[in-house]
């Protein structure tokens, strides 16, 4: 192997030439001193959706047991969805998709409101009652924790 | 053998990995006198292998297809680093040939195949042509099959039940067992979408279903100069939803005769595909027509490779290192002798009495066993947070003995002496495993930790488990 000691500038270039002649969108690596960002389109605005991995399989987890850690903002007469194990919480199938449930989407019991990613299991949450969604609590993509509130239900009024 | 200057090295390589693979990357580079950084995510600036290298590249996020996943953050991290060489470690990018290419294009050193052996010996249909070629059985079954109605011909010919597969599948994902035709039109939709999902690639092929087989691979190491050994077989027959939980090495339940074909088909295979680096091939043993059957190519160190290492005293990833600087082989067929027997045990974060569900979190106590036949492969220690962004592994207890007897009373003893609080563990359940009859019998083929273990598992209380865990 060759043995030579490359200045900084030599390995900005190398980084900036590998960039061009890749389809690579962005680049973003650090180390020590050195931060090198490099972008072929304008910065995306904050909050936009990571992708997702495609998980082994998608499974449904019960939320019964499931003990609500801190008071979230539930309104009153609402039932709260709770996060059945740590994880990642994903809004919507994959990124670009519209969420699974939005603030005043009517949902089903089974229906599916989001998802929370554990150690690459994808644990679909569902709402265990009728109703309509009247909160959501956490932005996709971040973490949760088991009991965490996830979303508010409104249940329907029954017929 | 050929031969070539010895004093070809790696000066600094960058693992593009995490978790306990990205620590034994690093104690190999160690041992070769290779400096070594590590590519590092948010989650795991603080990890072990971060604290034991040289250095470390910040790749991104925590979620792995913002880090570990992206070729370009790979591949600019080395640069960044002044690294000469990349080790991707198993899983994440280890089997994408766009990792192997990308390095060649930019004057790095890939330590693993490239990428044409990659895409011939990953595409699973393709790695059976060349299996076929290579004079190795494969099972019966299609290439890639295209439409229900040819699934069903298919089907009727090799007989159901059988298994759809992913073409670019591995790793148990994307596989689907159908038991009759009636079943093919819905399982073949589902296999399919689950194979694009997972793979981004839907073809798929059939293979006939083994019902009562042996998991055998067989580990080689090939140079660039066109040596190639193998270093023995491992038998990986204990395994849930396809994902290996316990692997041994050698295969002893395997006739002595059936072993030295399956070793020699592997051989035969590698060959073929001008394989270069150290690479697996997996094999199914019917136990009942007393043959065997090609299952896939692995172009990486596997996880359960320090079972081999440990009955041959062969060091797999410090071989792979010098391959890739372009070494011959330091050893050939002859010098590899096989001795006495080896057990390993994938440690978990799941909670086994509730389906197996992840359990990330913070690791209060954290008291491995010790001992001279003991050899632990972790990244975990009391007070680490087990992110839960990644997958499940904490650490592979690999333990040997005089045979494989000898292993088992040394495991149970090191499973005994394993304690870990604040996240759930599968130890407990290696600990059912080795005291089981069957297990101590060598009596299990690649169904029984489902169809008998965990069946019998499914009826052990919270309590028992826990008055279980305190006897040892």
């Amino acid at each position: 192997m060759e043995h030579k000691v490359s200045s900084d500038l030599d390995v900005i270039k190398a980084i900036v030439d590998a960039f061009e002649r890749s389809d690579w969108a962005e680049i973003d690596v650090r180390s020590g001193s050195l931060h090198i960002h490099l972008s072929s389109q304008p910065r995306p605005s904050t909050g936009s959706a990571p992708a997702i991995p495609a998980g082994p399989l998608a499974v449904s987890t019960p939320t019964a047991n499931v003990q609500p850690t801190k008071a979230a903002a539930i309104p009153a007469g609402a039932h709260a969805v709770l996060s059945p194990s740590p994880g990642i919480f994903w809004r919507s199938p994959h990124p670009g998709a519209p969420p699974f449930a939005d603030l005043g989407d009517d949902v089903q019991s089974g229906n599916t409101l989001a998802i929370v990613e554990v150690m690459k299991l994808m644990n679909h949450i569902a709402s265990d009652i009728p109703g309509t969604v009247v909160g959501v609590f956490v932005e996709n993509g971040m973490r949760v924790d088991r009991g965490d509130a996830l979303f508010a239900i409104q249940p329907s009024v029954s017929s | 053998m050929t031969t070539a200057s010895q004093t070809s090295m790696l000066r600094r390589v960058l693992v593009a990995n995490r978790g306990e693979i990205a620590v034994r990357i690093v104690r190999a580079c160690r041992d070769e006198g290779v400096e070594v950084i590590v590519a590092v995510s948010e989650a795991d600036q603080d990890s072990l292998a971060a604290r034991l290298a040289d250095g470390i590249v910040h790749i991104g996020p925590p979620s792995a297809t913002q880090s570990y996943l992206r070729v370009g953050q790979i591949v600019c991290a080395a640069l960044l680093a002044r690294c000469d060489a990349v080790h991707p470690g198993y899983g994440f990018l280890s089997e994408q040939p766009a990792l192997a290419e990308a390095c060649a294009a930019n004057g790095l050193v890939f330590v693993g195949p490239g990428a044409d052996v990659i895409r011939r010996g990953g595409d699973k249909v393709a790695a059976r042509a060349a299996a076929r070629r290579a004079g190795v059985p494969v099972g019966a079954g299609s290439d890639t099959v295209a439409t229900v109605q040819a699934a069903i011909e298919i089907g009727a010919d090799v007989g159901f039940p059988v298994l759809l597969k992913a073409a670019a599948g591995g790793g148990g994902r994307g596989m689907v067992r159908v038991d009759g035709p009636a079943e093919l039109a819905t399982r073949f939709a589902v296999a399919s979408s689950e194979a694009l999902s997972a793979f981004g690639d839907g073809r798929l092929y059939i293979e006939r279903l083994v019902e009562n087989a042996r998991h055998v691979e067989v580990q080689l190491l090939a140079d660039t100069y066109g040596n190639i050994v193998h270093l023995g077989d491992r038998d990986c027959s204990l395994q849930r939803r396809y994902q290996k939980v316990l692997e041994e090495a050698p295969a002893t339940a395997v006739p002595e005769a059936l072993r030295h074909r399956v070793a020699e088909a592997a051989v035969a295979l590698g060959r073929e595909l001008d394989y270069v680096g150290a690479g697996t091939v997996e094999f199914l043993v019917d136990l009942d027509r007393d043959e065997f059957l090609f299952l896939e190519v692995n172009t990486r160190v596997q996880v359960e490779h320090p079972v081999t290492e440990m009955v041959t005293g062969v060091d797999i990833v410090r071989e792979q290192l010098r391959i890739a600087a372009g070494s011959p082989l330091s050893l050939t067929q002859d010098d590899v002798v096989v001795n006495g027997h080896s057990i390993e045990c994938r440690i978990n974060a799941e909670s086994v009495g509730s389906g197996f569900t992840p359990s990330p979190g913070h690791v209060v106590r954290w008291s491995p066993p010790e001992g001279p036949c003991v050899r632990l492969d972790t990244h975990v220690f009391t007070g680490y947070d087990v992110p839960p962004h990644y997958d499940s592994l904490l650490a592979k207890l690999i333990v040997g003995g005089t045979d494989r007897d000898d292993a088992i009373r040394n495991l149970r003893a090191a499973l005994a002496a394993f304690e870990v609080d604040g996240v759930d563990t599968t130890i407990e359940l290696h600990r059912r495993i080795v005291d089981h009859p069957d297990f101590q019998a060598n009596n299990v083929n690649t169904k029984w930790l489902e169809g008998v273990l965990l069946s019998d598992h499914a009826s052990m209380s919270p309590t028992t488990r826990r008055d279980a865990a305190e006897r040892g």
